[in-house]
């Protein structure tokens, strides 16, 4: 029989009041080593360069080595302040991943759009036993979603319940388009 | 047969396949370096000095690349775990792909010509995913690749088997059915070719137009040779005069050319509708039929100046449901069409539109894009005019009336309709650019906020589809929250096939 409910929009579930979990605190640890390696090998590679300079060259040094200090100490603060905001979500019909310090970002993906989900590891994830969880949606990169530093099993976990919940979303989208063609 | 459940390795053919991308990786890549280590061989052979770095860095890329290519087929696994296709691969950075084979679009069986010889072939997963290239088993055998296309193929339809019977016999009990939606006649086609946006062309004339003037010179110069004075008084206003006809010339020429290129393109548009799929037909030299499969369309893009308003011609775009590296071939679009033909397809896909209203967009985005585009850019110019003490340098502040103009209008007649079933939205300074997309169709929705925005309790929506994706700047979070909500809602309870 052919309905037309009214919804009460405030009455929708709101996806901006839920408790999200945050990443992995190795995170900060991980970003921090990857922090100093970057800053160590310019630093390297620019120590080698004003080998044997003299004069106003040296200070021309001087201030990129000041220009790298600050830059690792400004990532290491954002990557501080950021964590705390830096969280995802499940519930029932979609994901909800949050990131950024400066420019924030809330992403939401429902369970029936997602197209595959991977999952990578670097050398550093490996060493502190994190994984990042990628989930593809169709078509353009820029509805993807990545969330890094989840804990290994925790990963794996996800991924698994993603999976069986795109193919449940799938067999039931099946279902409907049957009886909808029965319908018609 | 193979057990699919159990990981599997490459076929030593993939290592053909592991070499040429090393060979193609490096020439696309490291070209500057080696044009640059081929100069610097014939300099040496000339000089007899120099240093091996170049060497050095090339044979490092050429190593890291080759090890990084037998790192990747040495521990390259697939499999099948119940209903999806499992891709492992990676040391350093270890991936594990799934993919469910409900997601599957397509597979592919490529043959390069060295896997003709070797009687192999590329599986191709199409998933309309990104990276999708990702999803591909580098090498199987021929017989192996036809029969795990076969075994996905029965999965898949295991799975959906029922409603392609219901399906099919729907078809066969309906008598075919054929309207047709848009007939672009030859007239419209002058006009559009006439009146569209001829920078493009104007600009590949302006080469055209220089070498004839370079051939001209020849001309001028002998005239000038002949008489002094005549290089003084004549000389100026001739190259002028010279300028302003190849000037006409060339916007002249780029006309034409639209034209004639357009109908030749698009002579006999037509989009007819035969068995529920949209067809579009068109072309003079030649003619290409292109199918749109309704369920596919993401997002309907038009777009309208003031000229093509008073001819009542829309252009229009159709997005579909893409992967990444497909997306311009799967866009359709054309540079017009009666503007009545266009509604009525429209209406035909997303029904009758509601109302346009201000999408309720702060006037801070005003000032904010104002001070981003307008202000900026403006710092260094008037810093080097200020030292210069040129009065000149005042113009650049013609840039900023501009972009305050610009940023007023777009503020001023940006606008939104949403109902149940369908989100319109439009932005418009000269041209009114609409997009429309079904509620069902989104895929993702984004609320982003920059430092500015949330001290002010403000956020720009970003909603996705397959084909695209339109944003809404500088709402206020709570309505921009509310939206969110409500388009999740409306595509989570969506149980339509939506791509």
């Amino acid at each position: 029989m052919f309905q037309n409910i009214s919804i009460d929009i405030d009455q929708l579930p709101k996806s901006e009041e839920v408790d999200f979990h945050k990443v992995s605190p190795k995170y900060k640890k991980v970003q921090l080593i990857i922090t100093t390696l970057i800053a160590l090998v310019i630093g390297a590679i620019g120590a080698t360069g004003a080998l044997g300079m003299d004069g106003l060259m040296v200070y021309g040094w001087y201030g990129t080595g000041g220009l790298l200090i600050l830059f690792f100490l400004l990532r290491t603060l954002f990557i501080q302040k950021a964590y705390p905001w830096k969280g995802y979500v499940l519930r029932e019909k979609d994901v909800i991943y949050r990131t950024g310090l400066i420019w924030r970002k809330v992403v939401i993906i429902p369970f029936a759009r997602i197209q595959h989900g991977e999952l990578t590891e670097g050398i550093l994830d490996r060493i502190f036993g994190l994984k990042k969880l990628r989930i593809y949606t169709a078509g353009g990169s820029s509805s993807d979603l990545s969330i890094p530093a989840l804990p290994k099993e925790r990963a794996e976990q996800l991924r698994r319940y993603l999976m069986n919940r795109v193919i449940e979303e799938a067999e039931e989208e099946q279902v409907e388009d049957k009886s909808m063609l029965l319908e018609e | 047969m193979m057990d699919y459940s159990q990981p599997q390795r490459l076929p030593s053919i993939a290592l053909l396949r592991v070499f040429l991308r090393v060979i193609r990786a490096i020439l696309s890549n490291l070209w500057p370096l080696l044009i640059l280590y081929v100069l610097r061989l014939n300099r040496r052979a000339e000089e007899s000095s120099g240093d091996d770095n170049f060497v050095y860095v090339i044979y490092g890329v050429l190593i890291l690349t080759v090890l990084n290519a037998l790192v990747r087929y040495f521990t390259f696994r697939w499999q099948i775990d119940g209903d999806a296709l499992v891709i492992r691969h990676g040391v350093i950075r270890k991936v594990d792909l799934r993919i469910p084979f409900e997601r599957i679009q397509s597979i592919d069986l490529q043959q390069p010509w060295y896997y003709q010889i070797g009687k192999a072939a590329r599986f191709v997963v199409d998933t309309a995913g990104s990276k999708s290239s990702e999803a591909e088993i580098w090498a199987l055998k021929m017989t192996e690749a036809e029969a795990l296309r076969s075994y996905i193929h029965d999965k898949k339809a295991e799975i959906d088997s029922e409603v392609v019977m219901e399906t099919t016999d729907q078809v066969r009990a309906s008598e075919p059915t054929e309207r047709e939606w848009i007939r672009v006649d030859i007239s419209t086609l002058i006009k559009i070719g006439l009146f569209r946006n001829h920078l493009r062309s104007i600009a590949a004339f302006i080469g055209g137009a220089f070498y004839l003037y370079s051939q001209l010179q020849e001309f001028l110069e002998a005239d000038e040779i002949n008489s002094k004075i005549a290089e003084v008084a004549e000389g100026v206003p001739m190259v002028l005069s010279i300028f302003v006809i190849l000037a006409v010339l060339v916007v002249v020429a780029a006309i034409l050319f639209s034209v004639v290129v357009t109908i030749f393109r698009f002579f006999g548009f037509t989009i007819v509708e035969r068995n529920g799929a949209l067809v579009a037909r068109y072309g003079l030299t030649s003619v290409k039929t292109r199918q749109l499969r309704p369920k596919k369309i993401q997002i309907l893009r038009t777009e309208q100046g003031p000229v093509f308003k008073a001819l009542k011609i829309l252009k229009f775009k159709i997005e579909q449901a893409y992967a990444e590296k497909v997306r311009n071939r799967e866009d359709f679009s054309i540079p017009g069409s009666p503007q009545q033909m266009v509604v009525d397809l429209r209406t035909r896909i997303f029904g009758e539109l509601p109302k346009m209203t201000h999408t309720g967009a702060s006037f801070k985005w005003f000032w904010y894009r104002v001070t981003r585009l307008g202000l900026l850019p403006l710092i260094v110019p008037i810093g080097v005019g200020f030292y210069l003490e040129d009065p000149i340098w005042l113009l650049v502040f013609a840039w900023l009336l501009f972009q305050a103009g610009y940023s007023y209008l777009l503020w001023r007649n940006q606008g939104v309709a949403i109902d149940d079933k369908v989100l319109a939205v439009r932005k418009q300074v000269i041209f009114d650019r609409r997009a429309v997309m079904q509620l069902s169709r989104v895929q993702a929705v984004e609320i982003q906020s920059s430092w500015f925005q949330r001290n002010r309790g403000l956020c720009t929506l970003k909603i996705e589809t397959a084909g695209g994706a339109v944003s809404m700047p500088f709402l206020h979070k709570e309505d921009a929250e509310k939206l969110a909500n409500y388009l999740l809602y409306k595509s989570e309870t969506a149980k339509l096939d939506w791509m």
